[in-house]
């Protein structure tokens, strides 16, 4: 069985070897990273960094972080220590000290102001380096703050965009009104050219979305209430994941804790977009009746960053093959092997997953 | 004239359940709440369990 990738939050992330980090990874990580060469240029620009400046990565990379995109941080409180940092560096100091650097600075946006701290890192084999930031209060704009200072606003760096095809919500995120068949087509052509691969394939990439999922969910959390989502009430968690996918229309999800003493969730899907789009068993030549994988995977990356913890979600029961609803039941990782041995025995729904795994010896490797 | 149709509204989500659990029990913090799940199973019951499978667990 191909093994997921692991959520971030189990990987040790060391900021002097970000270089080693792929983009992806610095997107999973649950807070700001930037990376800027000696004169301040931007080299790299994470999601959560994006998610909370509300600039688009295209629009910032290759500009200067001090004079067109962060304006707020010129002045000695930021950009004084980074020149010194750097110069200081470049002089041949050495040691923890001349390796990294913390304070505290407030950035001004015209949309509100946040209170972060910030860990400057010299990344460990190349001229570059990392700004780590950590947001601790979200506040209204500061109505005394100069104008002209204000962090750029992604229509200061890119005004035309809505005449060049680009959607944008209203906290700067691009979107793609992506219409169902286009789901109908990428199955259809995963069924023509490599049928055996649409659960892995769909399942890695729901995985994938769902870290970012999480990104963007913690964000909103901490701006409209200063909180995170794992301060939040479990209700609450939960109505916003399934507001996540039904506001999307990808269907609506509903927890059930029913089997929480088993360590097992239940999440059930009314109407979902990928069952709906999936061949209909009768015509399905590749006998999956299972076909909610983006979604299943989704609520892995999802579910696993709130807990802290390597969760999977599995689908065992789908729409496309008849059942009224489809059925995703969440479990450790280490139990994944039953659920799965239990669906290709053929059981279908939740129950016979739940005896199943109750049959199951307990997973003995760690799921953290 | 615009080059693109506005955004369409999000419809609003009428429908919720959170079933199963002790309403108490959903108002803990979520990290506290998943943190208290027995995420590597329930303990062996032998009164219910096949004897190999509760065999497994020991």
């Amino acid at each position: 069985m191909l093994d997921l990738a692991a959520p971030s939050a189990s990987v040790p992330f060391d900021p002097h070897l970000a270089d080693d980090r792929s983009d992806a990874e610095l997107d999973a990580l649950p807070f700001g990273v930037i990376a800027l060469d000696e004169e301040g240029t931007i080299l790299r620009y994470n999601l959560y960094e994006s998610r909370f400046a509300r600039l688009d990565r295209n629009q910032v990379v290759g500009r200067n972080f001090f004079s067109e995109v962060a304006r707020c941080t010129r002045g000695e409180a930021f950009e004084g220590r980074f020149r010194t940092f750097v110069a200081a560096g470049s002089g041949g100091a050495s040691g923890a000290a001349a390796g990294t650097l913390r304070f505290q600075f407030l950035f001004d946006f015209a949309f509100g102001a946040q209170e972060v701290t910030i860990e400057l890192v010299r990344a460990a084999s190349a001229p570059r380096f990392y700004l780590l930031i950590n947001r601790l209060r979200i506040a209204p704009p500061r109505p005394s703050f100069p104008v002209e200072l204000l962090a750029a606003a992604q229509r200061d760096l890119a005004p035309d965009e809505g005449r060049q095809g680009v959607l944008r919500d209203d906290r700067q995120r691009r979107f793609v009104d992506a219409p169902a068949p286009l789901f109908a087509a990428l199955r259809a052509t995963c069924d023509r050219l490599a049928p055996e691969t649409w659960s892995i394939f769909a399942s890695e990439w729901g995985v994938q979305w769902g870290r970012r999922a999480a990104v963007d969910l913690e964000a909103s959390a901490l701006e409209e209430g200063g909180r995170s989502l794992r301060e939040l009430p479990m209700r609450e968690v939960a109505r916003r994941v399934s507001a996540y996918f039904a506001e999307r229309g990808w269907g609506s999800p509903s927890f059930d804790f029913t089997a929480v003493p088993e360590g097992l969730l239940v999440i059930d899907v009314a109407r979902s977009a990928l069952a709906e789009a999936a061949p209909r068993p009768s015509r399905n030549l590749h006998g999956s009746d299972l076909t909610c994988h983006l979604v299943a995977g989704c609520l892995t990356g999802l579910l696993s960053a709130v807990a802290d913890r390597r969760l999977a979600a599995r689908e065992v029961a789908c729409m496309a093959g008849g059942a009224p609803h489809c059925s995703i039941v969440v479990v450790a990782h280490p139990r994944r092997s039953a659920v799965e041995t239990a669906l290709a025995g053929g059981s279908r729904g939740v129950e016979p997953i739940r005896a199943a795994l109750r049959r199951a010896p307990r997973g003995m490797e760690s799921s953290r | 004239m615009t080059a693109h149709a506005p955004p369409v509204p999000a419809p609003e989500v009428t429908r919720f359940d959170a079933s199963g659990a002790p309403p108490e029990a959903l108002d803990r913090p979520a990290g506290e709440f998943l943190a208290s799940i027995p995420w590597e199973g329930p303990s062996p019951d032998p009164d219910t369990l096949e004897a190999a499978a509760f065999l497994a667990w020991l």
